[in-house]
């Protein structure tokens, strides 16, 4: 079974690393950043479960067993990975809307034919 | 046998994700990518993370969603003709590379799940024995967040500022309707 996550983890880094090295569409290398992301926040996610145990919210007052609540530390970092994740898909798509603007398309082969980069 | 519903739920998102990159319409591709974020949501609350499902759903799954449609609807024809992926035989050959290198690092780690792995020890435990009476948040990640960890989070406030302010000077001149020229 663990092989299966770690191998579904794997899957969908190799997607989202191929979309963004090789996707000629900066949209679709935007939505592969965001997929690749995703992969590492399934992989912490992974790393934090402990079976058997309950989510990290205490349920009422007494000594707490760590080894009855799953790791909050790596949940409490991909929170701050999500929303970087987000903040910089805000930011990526602003910059996309202005290519666009100044070039009147999003496919990586025809600006570099406009820039003459290529 | 009937496949448990972790297991079920990996295999569509693996599928919604390759068939958002992979797939031939790029509108479609906007939606299913909106699906493949819900299916982690649901993926993350299954293994205990109900606190990263609800912000997967609300940022990762509804919100950036919302911003590739805006996107897309300030700029129409964005999408333009298909090309074919680059690369070829180039790009499978990295991809081989990066498999193998990944096939590699995971051979070291533990069983998921695994009370002992090494993510479990060090100062976790401490987080759990003590977070509630240190930091007065029933919720431990609440009091990682917050508490243990609030400059991290003080950290992430300012890149939420820096992205905003740079959303708000990448993006007027475009708004404003004024065709910039490409030389």
């Amino acid at each position: 079974m663990s092989a299966f996550h770690y191998a579904a983890c794997g899957a969908l880094f190799l997607l989202g690393l191929h979309g963004l090295l090789f996707r000629p569409n900066l949209l679709r290398k935007l939505m592969a950043l965001n997929v690749l992301q995703a992969s590492v926040v399934l992989f912490y996610i992974l790393l934090a479960a402990k079976r058997g145990a309950s989510p990290p919210v205490l349920s009422g007052p007494g000594p707490v067993e760590a080894a009855a609540f799953i790791n909050p530390l790596p949940h409490a970092l991909m929170l701050t990975a999500i929303v970087v994740s987000a903040a910089t898909t805000g930011v990526g798509l602003a910059l996309l809307i202005r290519i666009h603007r100044l070039f009147g398309t999003l496919q990586e082969p025809e600006i570099r034919e406009k820039t003459g980069l290529s | 046998m009937i496949p448990p519903l972790d297991a079920v739920l990996l295999v569509l998102v693996v599928a919604s994700a390759a068939a958002a990159l992979e797939g031939r319409d790029p509108l479609a591709a906007l939606i299913l990518f909106g699906v493949f974020s819900f299916q982690c949501a649901a993926f993350y609350a299954l293994e205990g993370a109900p606190d990263v499902s609800f912000t997967e759903a609300a940022l990762g799954a509804t919100m950036a969603t919302v911003f590739f449609v805006a996107a897309i609807h300030g700029t129409t024809p964005m999408l333009g003709p298909r090309h074919p992926p680059k690369g070829g035989r180039f790009s499978l050959a990295v991809l081989l590379a990066a498999g193998a290198a990944l096939g590699l690092a995971a051979r070291g780690l533990p069983v998921t799940g695994d009370p002992e792995a090494p993510a479990a020890a060090h100062v976790s435990p401490r987080y759990i024995e003590r977070g509630a009476e240190e930091t007065g948040a029933r919720n431990l990640v609440t009091g990682v967040v917050v508490d243990y960890r609030g400059y991290d989070t003080l950290g992430e406030a300012f890149v939420l500022l820096t992205a905003g302010l740079a959303c708000l000077l990448i993006i007027p001149a475009a708004w404003l309707g004024r065709r910039e020229d490409a030389s």
